[in-house]
């Protein structure tokens, strides 16, 4: 007898979920791309926000010990430690030699996303390098 | 008559099965929908960040390369640097030494660079509003603050920022002139 009875409910159950794993599958990677693409956003934001305001240091805010905070528009917030680092010139203390070593510490945080620079910025004799 | 299983299909089977068929493309084409919708958006997205990245080193490297050079007429000099609102015309070195630079709002919402005193465009970008500021002490004043203008002055400005849709600021350190005497 010729069968053209159809698929079984079995069948057509197994087809359908084979089917619909690959798409989810689909859907997934097209999620992690999206996901990947907001990170690297933020990340290229951050990295020039973080240039932008440590040339900012030192010319607004003035280089001294202690912290300063900002907030940009509303996607970002930023934080600099400034501090003083300990330099020696034949046995003369910094500030006889006119020379100071300050190291900033900054942190950068967009949309839950943490990133941090460091950099040193001299002086000599009061005057930024 | 009854033998024949080719009796084709009754409206109801027909109906049913149509129903179904429609049903489950409706739900492929939202999937491919939503696929295409999120490819484009990826793209427009990634355009975006490269053109501010692009636009971020170009302006970087144009101010840093600056040269405070003083063009003196009779007895009052001035340094070659001229900041307006929309747009910053300066001196700086180029590939082959230095040249004229010009940053300027072209139309709205548009950034070129160009060089040269013909103007050849070297970039062009398409971003949201935006405008230029300068930070120092102009003279006869005694703080530094910023400033919407800069002309005519004996020295480069402290910083130079370009702010874009009124918030995201691309500040720069142009090198400082120093007096030789």
């Amino acid at each position: 007898m010729k069968s053209n009875d159809g698929f079984t409910l079995l069948e057509s159950l197994v087809s359908l979920t084979i089917i619909s794993s690959l798409l989810l599958l689909l859907l997934q990677s097209l999620n992690i791309s999206i996901f990947q693409l907001k990170k690297t956003d933020t990340t290229v934001l951050a990295a020039s926000l973080s240039r932008s305001l440590l040339s900012e240091i030192g010319v607004i805010h003035p280089l001294q010990r202690g912290e300063i905070s900002g907030r940009i528009g509303n996607i970002a917030n930023w934080s600099a430690t400034i501090s003083k680092r300990p330099l020696f010139f034949d046995d003369r203390a910094p500030e006889q030699a006119g020379v100071m070593a300050y190291d900033v510490a900054l942190e950068i945080t967009i949309q839950n996303s943490q990133y941090k620079f460091y950099t040193v910025k001299n002086t000599i004799n009061g005057n930024l390098r | 008559m009854k033998d024949n299983l080719q009796d084709g299909f009754t409206l109801l089977e027909l109906l049913i099965s149509l129903s179904i068929l429609s049903l489950l493309s409706i739900l492929v084409i939202n999937g491919i929908n939503t696929g295409v919708v999120g490819s484009n958006k990826i793209s427009e997205k990634m355009e975006s960040i490269e053109t501010v990245q692009s636009l971020d080193r170009l302006f970087r490297r144009k101010i840093s390369a600056l040269i405070p050079i003083e063009i003196s007429d009779d007895d009052d000099s001035k340094i070659y640097f001229s900041g307006e609102k929309d747009g910053i015309t300066f001196m700086a070195q180029g590939e082959n030494g230095p040249q004229r630079y010009a940053i300027l709002s072209d139309k709205e919402n548009m950034i070129r660079f160009s060089r040269g005193v013909l103007q050849k465009t070297l970039n062009t970008y398409q971003i949201g509003p935006h405008h230029f500021s300068y930070f120092g002490t102009l003279a006869g004043e005694h703080k530094a603050r910023w400033h919407r203008k800069w002309k005519d002055q004996t020295n480069t400005p402290k910083l130079v920022r370009l702010t874009i849709n009124n918030f995201f600021p691309i500040t720069v350190k142009p090198p400082r002139h120093i007096e030789a005497r």
